[in-house]
């Protein structure tokens, strides 16, 4: 089998804290540290909060009129930097801010996929981080629908601007293996953009091991939960085997590490996040066990030296085409679906919650 | 076809025959000419006894039983491989890689277990025995040291702590106790339908028996002898969600400022109930329960491989088999507490649809999943579950540390076709997986090697030893048909992956109840009863065999089989033993002996419709009044009785759980039971186990 430069390898030899990516962890789950993680508040929020109130890190941007379909689209956007909110009202910015690498500051809404709609039930913040926030106003609940009766149309149904609340992550790296996640919850008023804080809290985490690709895993416990984050972790040595900044193979590399991470809840619900990490919580409590995955892709490199020679087809020697399709100069990037699975479980004889990490390819090697 | 099926049965009889003759070959050349001991368990047994001095002992002593089993003999590890084909128990020199010699077994050779004294127990399955063989030295056959009688059918044994030595009988549904020593039995216990593999508990107090059909799990308290079911029934953990918010709308109507009429009240509570009935179809009945394995670290925790099934709403008709609209079958393996018995919710969960946006449709972009799950262990060095996969032909390693292992794969490896069993050699870090239909065994390198080191296939080759050629051999279109039969993931047979074999777990029936286009309809028993009962399916559609694969496939939109193949599923089913056979063979008790008096009298007229001569069918349609609701039509075919006492539920539609229900309710409907003392009933019923 041909030789390859696995960007992973080459993010070993980046610092020695780095665990061996094999493919399963066992955790001890008393050595993890430990922090608090915010919760989605319960009960109302203010009607209204006056524009003069501001939470630093959150700042509400409304759209320039051109992406408003002349006024029918309402919505605002937070972002985490006042520059990325100011372009994006004048039309200068988009709705993933200005930053080239994946973001460390990200936000996300109520999660859907618990008891939230339970009177009195728990809350929780989604999964699906992203560096800004889309606020549309919100559908009225409706009457049921009578049996036979017509449906109701989208455009029908009432609609208003809601006080929302709003949660916000930021990845920070200490060095040697650690990190933590500074979170502030805020409710948002979009119409006044008057920003009001609600919680505040960190956690501290633990690099626990490394997936390929350039994934860091960390790890964390909060009360009963256990708390793991998947970051991308900056890779010079891959840049460089791909062809450095700016080349071609790079730039298809760079396109690709920033595609959404694909999490898969334990309730079976899917969540994207946009950000340049993903934190997934599982219950630790005895009896009760819990599973998420978080889907992405490998790209690794083979450089051009080490590709192997391709014979020209009858149709391409026809063409005269044969040595243009072949651009040995260039390194040639492969990608491989790999599902990080993420588990806790807590029986009769275990002392205290399995947590366990996975690695598996979850499909074939392809030339991109 | 029929002639062709018997001349290949006379053959193999023949060639048993020939085999249980053989005697000591005594020398220690290659197979064919590998030397073969007097068929064991042919002779009365004599008394089992404790062996002085263990030749054999265990490589990785696990305490359960496998068709193949690692001991080191004279400083050699050596396989011990059950080989139903060959009926003997080779031995193996694995990393010599060559066989050995060759134990000739009278019957069929099911799983083995190493006795801390060093005998091998053997399951004959269809002699209903277990024979203790005594391994002596490596190139000699084993020496049969005795034999004990079992419940009809003995599938798998296992070893508690206490000495006690398990042994669980399928088609006898029981799981016995016997003395670890003499072999004698202490006790019996009675279970549902088709027991399979068996593990103790930690603390040897449980034995947890999987089931190859009935979504359960049986739970058996060793001491006070008494066995509990554990239900293993998939869970949509959408389908509960949606109900959840569901029932909370009012709530959130009435938070909105928004008034919540009466007649909205009751649209909600009828919404709720509808809920319901989708949370109901959200739960998944459960098969192929066949292997089971225990895990080391984190230990107490069985591990259970087995298959979630949608059958589809059984009150609505559906186009093929099953639900449309969702997968009809996920793998799973469900995780129990070792000390509570119960399941770990996640683990039960059904799985949703691929969720990577780089799959395309390339089929080699996914994995198959394991649907047909034969055997399992767990390595506790890499805390892998690895489990053999019929029809995929893979070993899939999962992590046994995982709330729902199924939902953490780590590698597979591809080995021969039809993998029963597999053995650990923990010392030497690898596996050993004996597969019948192709005859080989496949050594698995268990390193816990960094997934990056992984070949880009992610389906790799493992190490092989090649057994000589037998003298006694499968007949080659049966052993196509046993291939084909078992083919998941083969979109000729079902578009969606299913293998004959997942409705028809060892040619039998999943005692599911499934939608089909014709209304509700029962999975029926093939084993023994196919040959001469056309015409087939429950509203005698095809008169041949072929027809209805024919059909079957087409249901399953599947692209269908070439003709050939079509006769070799039908010469492979057509050849299947019934399960029953040595229940049949004995002597009548006096008690089936008055059932049958029963059975054929005028009286009742169950013989008028069921005639024994004819395989217990007379092929036509009747109206019995027990069209459903879902049903196009009010008569059905007579299903022979061959093995049915061990195939409930009963009817087309699954309506009746127990025989007696059955016996008692179709009273001048089919036959006449109202005038039938309890007696009489009980005997009747004891008649038809026996048939």
């Amino acid at each position: 089998m041909k030789r390859r430069t696995l960007i992973s390898l080459a993010l070993l030899g980046a610092t020695a804290l780095l665990a061996t990516p094999s493919s399963a962890e066992t955790l001890k789950f008393a050595s993890l540290p430990t922090g608090q993680v915010t919760q989605h508040p319960v009960g109302e929020g203010p009607k209204t909060i006056p524009a003069t109130e501001k939470v630093p890190g959150f700042f509400v941007a409304k759209p320039p009129p051109e992406q408003t379909m002349n006024g029918r689209m309402q919505f605002s956007m937070i972002f985490s930097k006042e520059k990325d909110a100011k372009d994006f009202s004048t039309g200068k910015g988009g709705f993933m801010g200005s930053s080239e690498e994946q973001a460390d500051v990200c936000f996300s809404e109520r999660a859907t996929d618990v008891d939230i709609d339970e009177p009195g039930g728990p809350a929780e913040w989604s999964p699906s981080l992203e560096p800004g926030v889309h606020m549309s106003p919100h559908f009225m609940p409706m009457p049921p629908r009578a049996k036979g009766g017509k449906p109701v149309r989208m455009q029908d149904i009432p609609r208003k601007f809601e006080v929302t609340a709003v949660h916000q992550e930021r990845f920070v790296d200490l060095g040697s293996g650690k990190a933590q996640l500074e979170m502030v919850d805020a409710w948002v008023d979009p119409t006044t953009r008057g920003v009001r804080q609600i919680a505040k809290a960190t956690l501290g985490l633990q690099r626990v091991t490394d997936a390929p690709g350039g994934f860091a895993i960390y790890a964390a416990r909060e009360r009963t939960h256990v708390q793991l984050v998947v970051r991308r972790v900056k890779d010079p040595d891959a840049t460089s085997s791909s062809g450095g900044s700016g080349s071609v193979a790079e730039m298809r590399r760079a396109r690709m590490m920033r595609m959404p991470l694909m999490i898969e809840a334990s309730s079976g619900t899917h969540d994207a996040s946009s950000c340049g990490f993903a934190r997934v919580q599982l219950h630790a409590e005895q009896g009760v066990g819990e599973m998420a995955k978080l889907e992405t892709s490998v790209v690794s490199v083979v450089p051009a030296e080490e590709q192997p020679e391709k014979k020209e087809s009858p149709l391409q020697a026809l063409l005269g085409g044969g040595d243009s399709m072949q651009d040995l100069s260039q390194p040639e990037l492969h990608v491989r679906p790999m599902s990080i699975n993420m588990s806790t479980s807590w029986t009769s004889r275990d002392k205290e919650p399995v947590v366990s990490i996975t690695l598996g390819w979850a499909g074939r090697d392809k030339k991109m | 076809m029929q002639r062709w099926s018997g001349l290949a049965l006379a053959a193999v009889l023949g060639s048993v025959a020939a085999a249980a003759c053989g005697g000591h070959g005594g020398a220690q050349a290659p197979a064919p000419q590998v030397p073969a001991a007097k068929a064991a368990a042919a002779a009365p047994s004599a008394p089992c006894h404790k062996l002085a001095r263990a030749v054999a002992t265990a490589v990785s002593a696990s305490g359960v039983s496998s068709t193949v089993v690692l001991a080191s003999v004279d400083g050699k590890t050596v396989a011990y491989v059950s080989d139903e084909d060959v009926h003997a128990v080779l031995t193996v020199d694995v990393d010599g890689k060559k066989q050995l010699a060759s134990t000739a077994i009278d019957g069929t050779p099911g799983h083995m277990l190493l006795t801390p004294d060093g005998r091998l127990l053997v399951t004959v399955k269809d002699k209903s025995k277990v024979v203790a063989l005594e391994p002596s030295v490596t190139d000699k056959p084993l020496a049969t040291s005795c034999s004990i009688d079992t419940a009809t059918e003995p599938v798998a044994l296992a070893l508690a702590p206490d000495g006690t030595v398990l042994v669980s009988s399928g088609w006898g549904r029981a799981l016995a106790g016997h003395d670890g020593d003499t072999l004698a039995r202490r006790f019996s216990v009675e279970l549902p339908r088709e027991p399979r593999a068996v593990v103790v508990s930690e603390d040897g107090k449980s034995a947890f028996v999987a089931h190859a059909v009935g979504s359960q799990m049986s739970v058996v308290d060793l001491a006070a002898g008494k066995a509990r079911a554990v239900k293993l029934r998939g869970k949509d953990p959408l389908v509960a969600q949606r109900r959840r918010m569901m029932r909370s709308q009012p709530a959130r109507m009435k938070a909105a400022g928004i008034k919540v009429t009466p007649e909205m009240e009751r649209r909600f509570a009828e919404m709720e109930k509808e809920g319901d009935s989708e949370t109901e179809r959200g739960s998944r009945s459960s098969c192929q329960g066949y292997a089971l394995a225990k895990s080391i670290d984190p230990a107490g925790r069985v591990l259970a491989p087995e298959v979630f099934v949608d059958n589809g709403d059984p009150n609505m008709r559906a186009e093929g088999y099953g639900d449309d609209d969702s997968p009809t079958e996920a793998a799973s393996v469900a995780v129990l507490d070792d000390t509570t018995g119960t399941p770990i919710d996640t683990s039960l969960a059904t799985s949703r649809e691929r969720m990577f946006m780089g799959h395309g449709d390339d089929p080699r972009d996914h994995h198959e999943p394991c649907l047909l799950p034969r055997a399992a262990i767990v390595d506790p060095s890499t805390k892998n579950l690895l489990v053999t996969c019929f029809g995929i032909d893979d070993v899939i390693a999962y992590d046994a540390a995982a709330a729902s292992p199924v939902r953490a794969e780590k590698r597979r490896w591809g080995v021969g076709a039809g993998p029963t069993g597999i053995a650990l050699d923990g010392p030497k870090h690898r596996a050993i997986v004996w597969s019948q239909f192709d005859r080989v065994l496949d050594v698995i390198e268990l390193t816990n090697i960094p997934i990056t080191a992984e070949k880009a296939n992610p389906r790799e080759r493992s190490g092989r030893i090649e057994l000589p050629a037998a003298e006694r051999k499968i007949q080659p279109e049966v052993a196509l048909g046993r291939l084909l039969f078992h083919a998941a993931g083969d979109n000729r047979i079902a578009k969606d992956g299913r293998a004959c074999a997942s409705c028809h777990p060892d040619g039998r029936d999943d005692a599911i109840t499934w939608a089909t286009p014709d209304g509700p309809r029962r999975t029926i028993l093939l084993a023994g009863r196919v040959s001469s009962t056309p015409p087939y399916s429950w509203s005698n559609g095809e008169k041949t065999l072929r027809e209805h694969l024919s059909t079957t496939f087409d249901r399953l939109d599947g692209g269908g089989l070439r003709s050939a193949e079509l006769d070799a599923i039908v010469a492979y089913i057509t050849t299947l033993a019934p399960p029953n056979a040595a229940v049949a063979r004995a002597p009548k008790e006096a008690k089936v002996a008055r059932g049958e008096q029963v059975f054929l009298s005028k009286e009742a007229k169950c013989a008028e419709c069921h005639i024994p001569s004819a395989d217990f069918s007379d092929g036509q349609l009747h109206d019995v009044k027990s069209k459903a609701k879902a049903d196009r039509g009010d008569q059905f075919n007579t299903p022979s009785l061959r093995g049915t006492g061990g195939a409930g539920p009963w009817f087309h539609d699954g309506r009746y759980k127990t025989l007696k229900d059955l016996l008692k309710d179709v009273d001048g409907k089919m036959g006449h039971t109202k005038q039938l003392s309890e007696t009489d009933l009980d005997a009747l019923e004891a008649y038809l186990r026996s048939i």
